[in-house]
């Protein structure tokens, strides 16, 4: 174990800070989290594409462009100094490479010219972490739905076991393409995703469309691809396939959930991530959760999207076990598996 | 034919390059596009970033992430400078 | 007589022509709406039918259908007495849980070269009787197909199973289990299979436009 470089004395006197930053897709966020899970700021800048989805590199180029806004705000909401700071974390992986890269080199800098201890993050562990600190939850199997994941998983033994996932597209993916396709477009404060569920709750009629569970696994390439097929017909309205991608969908992700539950026999629901501020989502699996006689809890609109907090706040769980990333050795992790990680911190 | 740069950047002070040398080293690891190779060096303030590509546009791609990281070290510190000015 | 409530079916065991049977009911989803879950039910509920039977036919141990009712989506089918293997697994001397593995590898083998995805394979879905045999049950989630591909995937499924409820001997396992499948379906058949499932797993979740 690392000992943090101020003297204990000084440690002990006030509350040590954890500064998170989290760039594994479309976002650049920061955060400040204090080691007793208080949050004190989580700022974040996401990336609006002039059209069509992500581009890696131009994401990247804005990440670096408003990391110095970002990082300044996060320290002015928090009303604290980089003196403040005992560690660094940062997403690690999984994500998009020249995000990725662009969020660890800001970090190595910090941890390099603060030198203090850097904690490499791995982004679906800290969607459960946030979610659990949030909600209270305590042994919950979680269903993290978001752009780019989609993973029902539970702990067991030293890890995050993950008992299904998409075998193809993520569903936050899946509802952002058809909302493209259907000449929605996100503005910054509306994503695609919130944008599809608005005009699904004006959807009457539900159309059939393919339902794809396999196992625990389930696909959304072909519902995707059918979608789409049909408002090239026009015969419908935008508001009926919105209404019944989001109930084909969400009924997919609802089954693997409790089929999850009734498997683990765990007695808590907890939903995370970006895809998680849908109602219609959260309502279903209310519904399961109430028929196991098991806790629902969902991850607050805040910390539901990718954000700095979450990196943070699971950088002090990791740096309490004792586990730090030397700088040397902070390569990003572009296909870093949840069930990957020696979650030691959970008991 | 493999394609060469060398770029010797001159920053404010030998603690800024150190900085930037460690923030970077990792990277040099994985590469940009899978036709290049970057490494680093410094000499006092000096910052030596040789590039090697198998062609021009995989050697562009390499240098602008460079130097685009180097600019977000720079503006990293000075953030955190303008943070902490005891420190 | 409630014997288990599973995520998707419950199973009563009754009494039925004079014989003890297994009811599968696949019971209402109160979270989807109406239409999906009854569409999802008589899907299933027919599926399931069609591929135990076809199974049978390919000479894998399946329960024996008697009667099959869609209005309920019920199933009234033969009374397996035995453990899943889920249960039994963990508490075998590694040399027997490599053979119960193989004869599993076999057996999906078998399927696949017949033509049938089972589309759910977990330990829970395979029960080891007391006279040894091993029958699969469960075949909602299947499909009658020899795309590479779900047969990929249904290998991939097993792979899962064992990582996350047999962790402590995931490999070997699946390990067994390929052993057993490539005897069955050939070196050709296999690589290519196998090759898709690592495929599946590196895949990324991730597109951006199309």
């Amino acid at each position: 174990m690392v000992i943090g470089w101020r003297p204990l004395h000084e440690q002990d006197s006030k509350q040590q800070i954890s500064l998170g930053i989290e760039t594994t897709a479309d976002d650049f966020g920061v955060g400040l989290v204090g080691f007793d899970g208080e949050i004190l700021s989580n700022v974040f800048d996401v990336f609006v594409p002039e059209k069509g989805g992500i581009h890696p590199r131009e994401a990247a180029r804005h990440h670096a462009k408003v990391a110095q806004k970002v990082i300044s705000r996060a320290f002015d909401e928090a009303g604290k100094t980089l003196k403040d700071v005992s560690i660094i974390s940062f997403s690690q992986g999984p994500g998009l490479g020249p995000c990725l890269r662009t969020g660890a080199t800001a970090a190595r800098a910090l941890a390099a010219y603060l030198k203090i201890p850097l904690v490499g993050v791995n982004h679906c562990v800290a969607h459960i972490e946030i979610g659990k600190l949030a909600t209270d939850a305590q042994d919950p199997v979680t269903l993290y739905v978001s752009g780019g994941n989609t993973i029902v998983s539970a702990f067991d033994a030293g890890r995050y076991r993950v008992f299904g996932e998409t075998l193809d597209i993520a569903i936050g993916n899946c509802l952002d393409v058809f909302a493209r396709r259907a000449g929605l477009r996100r503005e910054p404060s509306l994503p695609l995703g919130a944008l599809v569920e608005k005009l699904a709750k004006q959807g009457k009629e539900l159309i059939e469309l393919p339902y794809s569970v396999k196992g625990m696994d389930l696909s959304f390439s072909g519902l995707l691809t059918a979608t789409e097929r049909i408002l090239e017909t026009g015969k419908f309205s935008v508001e009926d396939l919105c209404f019944s991608l989001q109930e084909v969908a969400f009924s997919m992700l609802a089954e693997i959930t409790e089929r999850a539950l009734a498997h683990t026999e765990k007695r808590e629901i907890l939903l995370t991530g970006g895809v998680a501020a849908n109602e219609r989502l959260q309502e279903m699996l209310a519904v399961i959760a109430q028929d196991h006689d098991s806790r629902f809890c969902v991850v607050p609109k805040q910390y539901a999207l990718d954000n700095g907090a979450m990196i943070a706040w699971t950088g002090i769980l990791a740096y309490l076990q004792g586990l730090i990333t030397p700088i040397e050795k902070s390569m990003v992790r572009l296909k870093w598996r949840l069930d990957d990680v020696e979650a030691s911190w959970v008991r | 034919m493999k394609k060469k740069a060398v770029i010797q950047l001159e920053l404010p002070s030998e603690n800024f390059a150190a900085i930037v040398m460690r923030a970077l080293q990792p990277e040099t690891k994985r590469r940009v596009t899978s036709r290049s190779r970057v490494a680093l060096q410094y000499k006092g303030s000096r910052l030596i970033i040789k590039a090697e590509a198998n062609d021009t546009s995989a050697l562009r791609a390499s240098l602008n992430s460079y130097l685009r990281w180097i600019g977000l070290v720079r503006d990293t510190i000075e953030t955190a400078e303008s943070l902490s000015p005891s420190l | 007589m409630l014997v288990k409530k599973g995520a998707e079916a419950s199973l009563f065991l009754e009494d039925w022509q004079e014989r003890q049977v297994i009811m599968k009911r696949r019971l209402p989803k109160k979270y989807r709406l109406l239409k999906v879950d009854e569409r999802i039910r008589t899907y299933r509920t027919i599926h399931e039918s069609q591929l135990l039977h076809s199974a049978k036919e390919a000479g894998v141990p399946t329960p024996t259908i008697f009667l099959i009712n869609l209005t309920d989506s019920n199933i009234i089918m033969e009374y397996v007495q035995g453990t899943e293997v889920k249960r039994v697994l963990h508490n075998l001397p590694t040399e027997s849980r490599y053979a119960l593995n193989v004869h599993i590898g076999k057996l999906i083998g078998q399927l696949h070269k017949n033509r049938i995805v089972h589309g759910d394979l977990t330990t829970s879905n395979m029960i080891l009787t007391t006279s040894g045999e091993v029958v699969l049950i469960d075949f909602g989630l299947g499909e009658k197909t020899s795309q590479v591909e779900l047969r990929a995937v249904d290998l991939h499924l097993m792979k899962r199973a064992f990582q996350s409820t047999h962790f402590l001997y995931a490999k070997e396992s699946f390990d067994a289990v390929m052993k057993g499948y490539f005897m069955v379906v050939g070196e050709e058949t296999g690589k290519k299979v196998l090759d898709k499932v690592i495929e599946i797993e590196k895949r990324g979740r991730y597109i951006s436009e199309r």
